[in-house]
């Protein structure tokens, strides 16, 4: 099968920290890959090291079969990101924030106007008019964000938690629009901490904890092979040591 | 109690020492760190030498008055003129760095902390600001000298009057600072706010001499002493800074009495103004914070300009939304039209450069683009880090170093246009002399300083970054080392370009000289860029990565 992306022994330290150890990642084409691991584990990490935000302090890695560090600009062109930090201009409206990626995408400006308007009525933004994004809630913002990385059609999508912080509708709205979008071919990298959403959504699980992978292959192989029968929230708790209940019962509690 | 003021405390010195720890990634940045922090400390110590002045006046002052020194009290009309400064600075500076204590404040409230004790230490950290800071040792210097000038009774009074005098501009900064905030809670009412009172203290200075009637041809001004006579005045009695300067008068004479009525008045303005302090504290817990107007529906639409790749254009009008979009940006829009348009209307009024024969309007424009460019250095020197999270977005799109750029240099190239075009269009109406060619090498010279010293901006810009956000008063500034290189490079540039035009006009009394002089001024420019450019964009390609993490102030 052909690799959407992979890593071979991808590294990345801050210091004398080490934040991703060595991982070889395989992301199938069409696939949706979840990327799992505990708060600090290394995701967001991995995440920027593949979308350019980080050097890699060593290993290599290929992105719809292009090297990234050869060739940036054309992997750019491929891929959409929405990071953890959303990345947006506090200062333009979203209906700006789009021109500003389509227009830096060499975007016709009929096939802009007409995907903005899309995108826009589909997140519920196109109410918010000329609003700037200083302005908008949490979840408006992330909405924002994942029009930005969704207008240019790229073929490999990044999503840092995507779920987090917004209603149940935008929620619903935004799996089924990644559904669709992996039925057409597209792929999605996301990581998330629902892990009911993640279990319900993607095919392809990686579990990084403490900047190692612990697990990665299809879900339903992790399944078999880990504890069959389990919930994908029963497995990832297994394979990062955090099931057996050691933590502290804070018996002071509710006393 | 006491516990709880530990634990404040701990909380503003951990903030404080946190604050100048900071991150340090590699030694580029650690060496940028520390030359920020060294700018800071020579600041700051500058206020220490002011404050010591001040004690030892005070405290020879007060030694003097109880040793029966009549000159001693001289001291006191000093400290009118302190106290009266002091009461003007402590509600302006809050209006410029509003926006700040409110979401921090919020958290607070979700201790189990009464809120009366929670707005008394909001309160008291206006005791950290550095203007009441610094004639804190010279309210404790004034009633030491009269102690030790053998008045231990008018030293009891005066200590009681300083610390009162303290109370109440505590009182009054922690009133400009939370009424402030709760009235800044909707950004765009903010913004305008605090614009008006920037224009406000910019043009206040002018308004004496515009006031001044025109004098008649040939006529020159007679110098004279303004002298305030202060029973033409009587509502300067309530002024607290005459009422506090009274208290301590009475104190150090021997009408000891007399000292009542004046600090009972001080007295009574401080708890007028801490119970709307403490009303405001709690509307600003209460009320949610406003949004922006929606205003109309808008649409994504590409704006190309000739000369620029898609990417570049992008930048450009991203970077000149942001400079017109920012209160920063607008504060740097009208700071230097202002100034000249004042100036403009001086000299109108004296009819004094018009009768020298001098083209005043292209003198005006020259001063209105030097200013221009000046107040620009703020984000010139820091362009990539101003835009904070969205530079992230932009390195995340594939756009090439080069475009970001160029694609900047042109935004605020567009952005500078507006002062400059305004200053035009003032000096063309306040003073038309000179011919179109003068004003056209004028403006050209001033196209050619930003040509020459752009790159050299973006350069230090990708070297020196600082966490600033443009969108807020109180969003830090840019590397203090970057800017003042930048400004420097631009005064530098600016007496060249400008300079050469003013020799040749001077040396050829004619028009086509200082043109000519400007556009070879401006090939050498584009020559010049089109070096250093390249250098500046490899510049933010080796340091893409520091200069995301310090835009989103990590």
């Amino acid at each position: 099968m052909e690799h959407a992306l992979t890593t071979q022994g991808l590294r990345r330290v801050f210091g004398d920290f080490v934040a991703v150890e060595g991982i070889d990642l395989t992301v199938p084409r069409g696939s949706m890959y979840g990327f799992l691991g505990p708060n600090g584990a290394g995701k967001s990490t991995t995440i920027k090291c593949l979308t350019g935000l980080l050097r890699p302090s060593g290993g290599a890695m290929t992105i719809l079969g292009i090297d990234p560090s050869a060739e940036p600009e054309r992997v750019k062109r491929l891929v959409g990101v929405m990071p953890e930090d959303l990345a947006l201009f506090d200062h333009l409206s979203a209906a700006e924030t789009l021109a500003f990626v389509g227009q830096i995408h060499g975007m016709p400006a009929a096939t802009l106007r007409s995907r903005s308007a899309e995108l826009l009525a589909l997140m519920d933004l196109a109410e918010a008019g000329s609003q700037l994004v200083a302005d908008y809630s949490h979840g408006m913002k992330k909405k924002t964000s994942l029009a930005a990385a969704l207008l240019p059609a790229p073929k490999l999508l990044f999503l840092d938690e995507p779920f987090e912080g917004i209603d149940a509708i935008a929620s619903r709205q935004i799996k089924d629009l990644l559904l669709d979008y992996v039925r057409h071919g597209g792929t999605v990298f996301l990581t998330s901490h629902v892990l009911d959403v993640v279990e319900r959504l993607c095919d392809h699980i990686g579990v990084i904890h403490k900047g190692r992978l612990v697990a990665q292959e299809p879900l339903a192989e992790m399944r078999a092979r880990v504890a069959p029968g389990e919930t994908l929230e029963s497995i990832f708790l297994g394979l990062v040591g955090a099931g057996g209940g050691t933590s502290a019962r804070l018996d002071w509690l509710g006393g | 109690m006491i516990r709880l003021l530990r634990a404040f405390a701990a909380l503003r010195w951990r903030l404080f020492v946190n604050g100048l720890r900071g991150r340090r990634r590699d030694a580029l940045e650690q060496v940028s760190r520390i030359s920020r922090l060294f700018v800071l400390a020579v600041v700051a110590l500058t206020f220490a030498p002011t404050s010591l002045m001040l004690a030892l006046l005070a405290g020879a002052g007060g030694w003097g008055m109880a040793q029966g020194n009549e000159r001693a009290a001289f001291v006191l009309i000093g400290a009118r003129a302190v106290l009266g400064l002091l009461t003007v600075l402590v509600v302006v500076s809050p209006i410029l760095r509003f926006g700040g204590s409110a979401s921090s404040m919020s958290r607070l409230a979700l201790l189990p902390i009464p809120r009366a004790l929670l707005w008394a230490l909001e309160a008291a950290a206006q005791l950290a600001d550095p203007w009441i800071l610094a004639i804190v040792p010279a309210l404790i210097a004034f009633p030491i000298g009269l102690a030790a000038g053998g008045d231990p009774a008018g030293a009891a009074i005066a200590a009681v009057v300083s610390l009162v005098a303290l109370a109440f501009l505590v009182a009054l900064g922690s009133l400009a600072s939370l009424a402030g905030a709760l009235l800044f809670r909707n950004r765009r009412i903010g913004e305008y706010v605090a614009i008006a009172v920037l224009a406000l203290v910019s043009v206040v200075g002018y308004l004496p001499i515009l006031a001044r009637r025109a004098l008649p041809t040939g006529a020159h001004p007679r110098e004279s002493v303004p002298v305030v006579d202060a029973s033409r005045y009587p509502w300067l009695r309530f002024a607290p800074w005459e009422q506090a300067a009274s208290a301590a008068e009475a104190a150090a004479s021997s009408r000891k009495s007399e000292f009542a009525l004046p600090l009972a008045g001080l007295l009574a303005t401080t708890a007028v103004l801490a119970g709307l302090s403490r009303w405001s504290f709690g509307r600003l817990l209460d009320a949610p914070p406003g949004r922006g107007a929606r205003g109309r529906r808008s649409e994504a639409r590409l704006r190309s300009i000739p000369g620029l790749s898609p990417g570049a254009a992008a930048i450009a009008v991203t970077t000149f939304r942001l400079v017109l979009r920012s209160v920063r940006g607008r504060v740097m829009m009208f700071s230097a039209p202002l100034p000249v348009l004042m100036i403009g209307v001086i000299w109108k009024k004296l009819a004094a450069v018009s009768a020298s024969g001098a083209p005043g309007g292209v003198i005006m424009l020259l001063l209105g683009g030097l200013l221009a460019l000046v107040s620009m250095q703020v984000f010139l020197a820091d362009q990539f880090a101003v835009d904070r999270a969205g530079l992230t977005l932009t390195f995340l799109t594939p756009v090439s170093d080069r475009d970001l750029v160029l694609g900047k240099a042109a935004g605020a190239l567009a952005a500078l246009a507006i002062p400059t075009t305004f200053v035009m269009v003032a000096g063309a109406i306040l003073q038309p002399a000179g011919s179109p060619l003068l004003w056209l090498a004028a403006l050209l010279s001033i196209a050619a300083a930003y040509i020459f010293q752009a790159p050299v901006s973006a350069l230090l810009a990708a070297l020196l970054p600082a966490p600033f956000d443009l969108m807020k008063l109180k969003g830090g500034n840019g590397h203090p080392l970057a800017t003042i290189a930048s400004t420097f490079m631009t005064l530098v540039v600016f007496t060249l370009t400008a300079g050469t035009g003013v020799l040749l006009f001077v040396a050829t009394r004619s028009a086509w000289a200082p043109l000519a002089g400007a556009i070879v001024l401006v090939a050498l420019a584009l020559a010049v860029a089109s070096l250093l450019f390249p250098a500046a964009a490899r510049a933010v390609s080796l340091r893409r990565e520091n200069l995301a993490m310090i835009a989103q102030g990590r």
